[in-house]
């Protein structure tokens, strides 16, 4: 894609897809669970992922963090063709720079263990500390960074004694045990309390600043996505039908489904009055018919939405959309 | 019309009895809601939202237990009523909604069959009028009335739940409880049913009590909000006013937490902490230590709700009216 220098972007997702079959052997099908994915991750950057259940946003997620590997495509991490090197599952080496961090705080520690233990061990298998007080002082530095203090009192502390906010916290301390590049957030303030999501966001926006950490920020709710994010991609139906900067595509979106979806928001000073007309519906992901996938609910649909699955169309200010009311640069020229 | 108002709960008090002792879960929670209004509760976890819906259903189990207070309905003593005065007063009167209603419709009978069973068993019509009230009811709720014949699987998430709206409105219920109905449903899906609900306010002139932890789904047709924290109500005042001018330190840093998806781009305050564990409340004011402001009362006295403005309840020493 765009290259204005010679350093690669710390991510790079080339039109990764990822087929799953489903219905058994006698009448196999295919659910599309992600289709022709590109976009970019650069360093020190938060890239929002958004979408409704079912949009394929996990997915990328899953592919990006190996846990899965995809049906077709690439996935560049420093330029370097990750799946080239290692099929199957993410090494160590990998892991050392990609982490993630999941919507469930609860279960993702360990009851049996203290948060000290929780932190340790990464520290120890990446080989960041040596066991003795280096390793004490290393995980007292990352309960610190993470605001959890006092620090030796957190650590000597079981999961269940530290509440959603806290919990979630000490996710994100254990991610940063390694000094990965990138962390893979995936909804991680969906099931906190309100008052206590501000703070992950802003720890999630220090580490970016602080540290250069990036991050791909997986959520369905589009305000969060613009709190912390420098980019944004929309999905719908494992299409990314619109990615840019986050400002610019909320103040002015381009793809019907993102309209629809910034129509749908509740605000404080909202009314209902912006309600957009469009057909309800969930999209077909098993064995989808041609076209685009969200033609069925458009309101602007068009007879060349349902023949043809738009390509992503490059535009201004670094923008690109998926949608055929915006034709290709080739194609509006000879019009 | 009586003169009592709809619904009034006075100093409801509900207890768990858990292995470390008793624990209020609502303490003293008391509120009016008139006719034809929406009154929105908003709460986080551990506020008691869930359970003053539960106690208001009377659905509430050992080890929880109503230990105080009354609600009445149109001036009747719910909490009063036997199991027999009860089955007709639920649905008839008040009919609820909950979050996982979309899972409690039973599985096996088609969603016509569910609705005209609960005409039938209550209104003792015919099987024939009860199928075309049933299509009605979900024309009311907008899902094609052909989907009568379809079972629960066959609906998404979005149309189950709107199969519950329309089930609570089988009766014609003046009052119905809606506790997170759309938490479980996707943005759109969410402002299709919430919509749905501001319309039938209009339409039937339906009062309900919208319980939820998300201020900003509320915030486009309660009439009026009461704000609970650790089992006690803080604040209650007209929406636009208690967003307008929050008076609790605990409205006001709930509302600086919502990112907003529209306007400046402010950095987030949040409020620091997190909600008390409700088996070991401090004394005095539950939310003073996330309280920027507290003061040495606030770690003696508990405050109590009153009136700083015309309609505005606050539990907080430091406001005064």
């Amino acid at each position: 894609m765009s290259e204005p220098d010679r350093t690669p972007p710390l991510l790079e997702a080339q039109h990764l897809g990822k087929l799953y079959r489903v219905g058994g052997w006698l009448r196999p099908k295919n659910l599309r669970a992600l289709h022709d994915a590109s976009f970019t991750l650069d360093h020190r950057e938060i890239l929002a992922l958004v979408g409704e259940s079912g949009s394929g946003k996990s997915t990328i997620a899953r592919l990006c963090v190996r846990l899965e590997a995809p049906t077709s495509g690439r996935i560049l991490l420093s330029g370097r063709d990750v799946l080239d090197e290692e099929r199957g599952r993410a090494t160590l080496a990998y892991r050392r720079r990609v982490q993630m961090i999941f919507q469930d705080p609860f279960g993702s520690l360990n009851p049996a263990r203290t948060i000290g233990q929780h932190l340790e061990r990464p520290l120890l298998l990446h080989g960041k500390a040596k066991a003795g007080a280096d390793l004490t002082t290393r995980v007292h530095a990352l309960l610190d960074t993470v605001g959890l203090v006092p620090a030796p009192e957190v650590a000597a502390k079981y999961p269940q004694e530290l509440s959603g906010g806290q919990r979630q916290r000490v996710a994100i301390a254990r991610a940063l045990a390694v000094e990965p590049d990138l962390i893979l957030a995936d909804e991680p303030v969906s099931m906190l309390d309100v008052s206590i999501r501000a703070d992950i966001l802003n720890l999630m926006l220090d580490l970016k600043e602080k540290r250069g950490i990036s991050f791909l920020y997986i959520t369905h709710d589009l305000a969060s996505a613009r709190y912390v994010a420098d980019r944004m991609m929309v999905m719908y139906a494992g299409h990314i039908v619109e990615s840019g900067p986050s400002e610019a595509l909320l103040q002015k979106p381009l793809h019907p489904y993102t309209k629809l979806l910034l129509s749908a928001i509740p605000d404080l000073e909202g009314s209902f009055a912006r309600g957009l007309p469009a057909r309800s519906g969930a999209p077909a992901l098993v064995d989808p018919p041609p076209g685009c996938p969200f033609a069925a609910r458009c309101p602007d649909v068009t007879e060349a939405c349902r023949r043809e699955t738009p390509r992503p169309v490059t535009r201004d200010e670094g923008r690109v959309v998926r949608c055929h009311l915006y034709p290709e640069p080739s194609r509006a020229r000879s019009e | 019309m009586g003169s009592a108002p709809l619904l009034s709960v006075e100093d409801l008090v509900v207890v768990y009895q858990t292995p470390s002792g008793p624990v209020r879960a609502v303490d003293r929670v008391s509120f009016v809601l008139e006719r034809g209004e929406v009154l929105g509760l908003v709460g986080e976890s551990g506020s008691g939202k869930s359970t003053v819906a539960q106690a208001l259903a009377r659905i509430l189990a050992p080890p929880a237990m109503i230990t105080g207070g009354r609600v009445l309905f149109e001036g009747h003593d719910v909490l009063a009523m036997n199991e027999d005065e009860l089955r007709r007063f639920r649905w008839r009167k008040m009919s609820f909604v909950l979050q996982s209603a979309m899972n409690a419709l039973s599985p096996v009978l088609t969603i016509g069959d569910q609705i005209i069973d609960v005409l039938v068993t209550h209104e003792r019509t015919s099987k024939r009028i009860a199928r075309e009230r049933a299509a009605h009811l979900l024309e009311l709720v907008g899902i094609d009335p052909a989907r009568l014949t379809s079972h629960p699987h066959e609906l998404s998430g979005g149309m189950r739940q709107r199969v519950g709206i329309a089930l609570a409105l089988a009766l014609d219920p003046p009052l119905v409880v809606m506790d997170e109905p759309t938490t479980a449903l996707d943005v759109v899906v969410q402002h299709e049913v919430l919509s749905k609900i501001a319309e039938l306010k209009e339409k039937l002139g339906l009062s309900v009590l919208f319980i939820t932890h998300d201020m900003s789904v509320v915030s486009q047709f309660a009439t009026r909000i009461g704000v609970l924290y650790a089992g006690r109500l803080v604040e209650m005042a007209p929406t636009r006013e208690l967003f307008r001018a929050p008076r609790h330190p605990y409205t006001a840093g709930l509302l600086g937490s919502f990112v907003s998806i529209h306007g400046p781009r402010r950095r987030l305050a949040g409020i620091p902490g997190s909600p008390p564990d409700l088996r070991r409340l401090p004394t005095g004011c539950a939310f003073r230590a996330r309280c920027r402001e507290a003061a040495a009362r606030c770690a003696t006295e508990a405050p109590a709700l009153r009136v700083i403005a015309e309609d505005h309840h606050t539990a907080c020493h430091l406001v005064s009216p």
